[in-house]
């Protein structure tokens, strides 16, 4: 059940919403549990047992964690067993029957392929409670008692299937203080009219046009203009879609009562591939800093270098725990080798930039800084991070390398293929303006809009009126697009 | 201020999920019923619903058009999943698929020699196409079926010797735009030139010694004391869906007759399709029904979509006997042909397989003409499967 599906929008959530204000206050996290319950099992049934699994083990898991605390070796012993639990269900139902597959083609092994599909929302919903149970092994925090708390964490429907990953932490203070005001519950509701239009009038719009270039399969016959167009606008996909979806599940946390943490910050302002990590699925890079980097990097700075006997650069520290992160990124995302391709590419360019920055303080320390213009410190970094991201989500969007490889090609003319075909300008006037609001849509120009707006006299009202207006407007075309349109799923359920 | 947003996104979703379940709650008991007896699943329960809830949308068709506006707006084409376009002149386009054109050429051979074997005159009509009037999505959408496949037919069936009839010409000589020729929202011609096609039938067929009945009153139809004209707006089918302000309606034409008329159409086994025998009631089914619904109109036309049906004209005794081989490009063509022909069969081939073989069956009939009507999609059909 998507957060843009009729049947959510106009059956499940009226009814959550309403019960959720007229139940007694000690009932509500147990209505909600069930009522994400019922929610992921009309998304996906048969993944219930998993998810049920994962809720129980986790939960004991973390209660022994918080038991042995005293005792380091046991909590640690646990604390490896719920990483073997964790790590070994996602690696059962996300990667084992790609790779017993992957085996058979190329060492011509005849295994046999296993025929689960992959549970909905798993990647996340195991990360959340890889971040509960570490959390308390880490002694962030204690094991809660309450089997509803831990379960309602888990599985609570705004962020059960494609997040954002919000830690335990801050989760479990909301789940006996939550603030419910009109305030609260009207920031909710713009947030989430703002990502239901995102969902459906940008990224389910230019999906179609996106979708159709990739599915060709056979890249030839695209121009190189087609091909570069079609990058871009998939960048702009996926964007709008996934942030719809962070944007859909903040404001229904708001509407009752929770904080989700923001996934989003603008990503294709960034000037560098580090600041756009920082502000694109920041949730997921928050987690992986907190739960891999670190502890890789904490454990490799106490290690000495074997054939020196002196303790490893930290330098050398860094970009070994990045390349472990990057390595659990791009995979997290799926099971084919344009995932792991996908990882290491924006690895490679992080280390670079980390290289480029310890140079420039080096050369700052000489007293030989490097001095940059207003083109080379705003323009040419921009146009640097936006083709690096745009050739990573077009390996990201292939559904194998060699497809990323045949894209590839296209863009740089290299596939027998035109610069221009004549049926382009057809797709452009199709897409143009879609395009066009988009890259609108992706730049923080809205809120310095409205910052110019407040300081005029009477500019708040003026900006009040004129946001209710365009909101009214965007849920009424948005609810049109529902009825009108086929089912289009969210990218990140995939994952 | 807060409180408008709010009180409006509550308002609404309560509001359309009263109304919608209010007029729905018929199908989800009989789908709550069929589903606890068979195994069907909750994932296959809830996509039900969301189906039911879809269909039934309260104010669907009003709804829809704010998706036609937005996509207006935003300078949107392709009103479906890439294979229909809109060009300049707000004419809706289907993108072609290949096609197999050998059977149709075989099969149109064959039924050429049938007609000249028995002395039949055999006109072959080719329907016009709106891509060839000049827009400039023709030369990305159409280029086998306007270079290729045209071409080479006319040549085939001149060289058979038979009767042909390029109604693009006739339309081009009249210098009539491609919005008065076709609707903006459908792949089908208006009522006009369906009825400009008739004309040109009767003209070809008439040279040929056939007589028809009262052809020269039947045939005026701008003729207020013999016609009264009718129009609905009209969305076509792809309109229908996708929201009248996106496509903009079309104006669909009926020409009642005021004239006495005894027409009935009857099915392969001989039995009446209608109850009437009044033109009105028999040719144009259901077309009255609902003037405010903004349906598919060509429906309305000889029952479509069947593969075999019979129009007898009861006080056409002296008209001609014809065979004609259409699709739905000409329905109505063959509707207001009905007017002066003693008997017309109407073969949809598209409907036909291996078993359903109609010619087969008929041939044997004394017909006083064969006509094919020629679009795209008899292309990929076969006419006689001998």
């Amino acid at each position: 059940m998507a957060f843009s599906s009729l049947i959510f929008l106009f059956l499940f959530f009226p009814i959550v919403i309403f019960c959720n204000y007229v139940i007694q206050q000690k009932l509500r996290n147990f209505f909600l549990l069930i009522a994400s319950l019922f929610f992921y099992a009309c998304g996906d049934l048969k993944s219930i047992p998993i998810i049920l699994t994962s809720i129980i083990l986790n939960y004991f898991f973390a209660l022994f964690i918080d038991k042995a605390k005293e005792k380091k070796n046991l909590s640690k012993f646990i604390m490896i067993i719920m990483l073997v639990f964790n790590v070994g269900l996602l690696i059962t139902y996300k990667y084992l029957a790609s790779n017993i597959s992957f085996l058979n083609n190329i060492l011509h092994f005849n295994l046999t392929v296993p025929k689960w599909s992959l549970p909905l929302g798993i990647s996340f919903f195991t990360f959340s409670a890889i971040s509960y149970c570490l959390d308390v092994y880490f002694q962030a925090c204690s094991a809660d008692k309450n089997f509803f708390n831990v379960a309602l964490y888990i599985s609570f429907f705004p962020k059960l299937i494609s997040g954002p990953i919000v830690k335990w932490t801050t989760f479990q203070t909301q789940l006996s203080e939550r603030k419910f005001d009109i305030n609260n519950f009207s920031k909710g509701v713009e947030r989430f009219i703002i990502g239901l239009a995102k969902k459906l009038i940008i990224a389910d719009s230019i999906g179609v046009f996106v979708d159709n270039v990739y599915n060709r399969g056979d890249f030839s016959s695209i121009s190189v203009s087609i091909a570069w167009f079609t990058t871009f606008s998939y960048m702009l996909q996926l964007y709008y879609d996934f942030s719809g979806y962070s944007d859909m599940a903040v404001g229904l946390g708001k509407m009752l009562g929770f904080e989700l943490d923001e996934n989003f910050n603008y990503p294709y302002v960034s000037k560098s591939v580090v600041e756009y990590w920082s502000r694109w699925h920041i949730t997921l890079g928050t987690w992986l800093k907190h739960y891999v980097y670190t502890p890789v990097f904490r454990a490799l700075s106490k290690k000495k270098n074997i054939r020196t006997g002196k303790k490893i650069n930290i330098k050398t520290c860094d970009y070994i725990s990045l390349l472990v992160s990057w390595c659990i990124i791009g995979p997290w995302h799926g099971a084919g080798l344009s995932y792991l391709i996908y990882g290491l590419f924006f690895c490679f360019f992080i280390i670079c930039e980390r290289i480029f920055e310890n140079y420039k303080k080096q050369r700052t320390k000489m007293g030989r800084e490097l001095k940059f213009n207003f083109i080379t410190k705003e323009i040419l970094p921009h146009i640097y991070l936006i083709f690096v991201v745009d050739i990573g989500l077009m390996i990201f969007r292939s559904v194998s390398t060699r497809y990323a490889i045949s894209f590839g090609l296209s863009l740089l003319g290299l596939n027998k293929n035109n610069f221009f075909n004549s049926s382009d300008m057809l797709y452009f006037s199709q897409y143009f303006r879609t395009f066009i609001v988009g890259i609108i849509g992706s730049i923080p120009i809205i809120p310095f809009v409205k910052n110019k707006i407040v300081k005029l006299n009477r500019g708040k009202l003026i900006f009040s009126l004129f946001k209710i207006l365009i909101l009214i407007v965007l849920f009424i075309v948005s609810i049109s697009y529902t009825v009108t349109t086929t089912y289009n799923p969210f990218i990140y359920f995939n994952f | 201020m807060k409180k408008i947003i709010s009180t409006f996104f509550l308002f609404t979703i309560y509001f359309f999920s009263f109304f919608t379940l209010k007029s729905q709650c018929t199908n989800i008991d009989v789908l709550i019923k069929n589903t606890s007896k068979a195994n069907n699943n909750i994932k296959d329960f809830s996509k039900k619903i969301e189906e039911i809830l879809k269909d039934g949308f309260f104010h669907k068709n009003d709804v829809i058009n704010f998706y036609g506006l937005s996509e207006r707006f935003l300078g949107r084409r392709l009103s479906s999943d890439g294979n229909y376009y809109r060009d300049t002149s707000n004419l809706m386009h289907y993108d072609f698929p290949v096609y197999n054109i050998e059977k149709f050429y075989n099969d149109n051979d064959s039924l050429s020699n049938y007609c000249r074997k028995n002395n039949i005159p055999y006109l072959v009509l080719q329907v016009p196409e709106r891509a060839t009037f000049g827009d400039d999505l023709s030369k990305y959408f159409y280029p086998d079926y306007t270079t290729n496949y045209v071409p080479i037919f006319k040549e085939k069936v001149l060289k058979n010797n038979d009767l042909y009839l390029d109604v693009e010409r006739v339309l081009k000589e009249k210098k009539l735009k491609p919005t008065e020729i076709f609707f903006k929202s459908d792949g089908h011609m208006q009522t006009t030139t369906e009825l400009i096609e008739v004309q040109e039938i009767v003209k070809i067929l008439m040279n040929k010694g056939i007589k028809f009945y009262k052809s020269e009153e039947i045939l005026d139809f701008e003729n207020p004391n013999l016609y009264e004209k009718e129009y609905r707006r009209f969305l076509g089918n792809f309109g229908y869906q996708y929201g009248k302000l996106y496509l903009g309606t079309d104006k669909f034409y009926y020409y009642i007759p005021k004239f006495e008329t005894n027409i009935f159409r009857i099915n392969k086994d001989g039995f009446p399709l209608t109850d009437s025998n009044n033109f009105r009631i028999s040719m144009l089914n259901g077309a009255f029904n609902n003037k405010k619904n903004w349906q598919y109109f060509i429906i309305d036309f000889l029952n479509f979509p069947e593969p075999y049906v019979e129009i007898d004209n009861n006080f056409a005794v002296n008209g001609p006997n014809i065979l004609v081989f259409i699709d739905s490009m000409s329905m109505r063509a063959v509707t207001y042909l009905s007017l002066m022909c003693k008997k017309i069969i109407v073969l949809d081939p598209r409907q036909f397989n291996e078993e359903n073989n109609y010619f087969k069956k008929i041939k044997k009939n004394n017909f006083d003409a064969v006509i094919t009507f020629v679009g795209h999609s008899m292309l990929n059909t076969g006419l006689t499967y001998e």
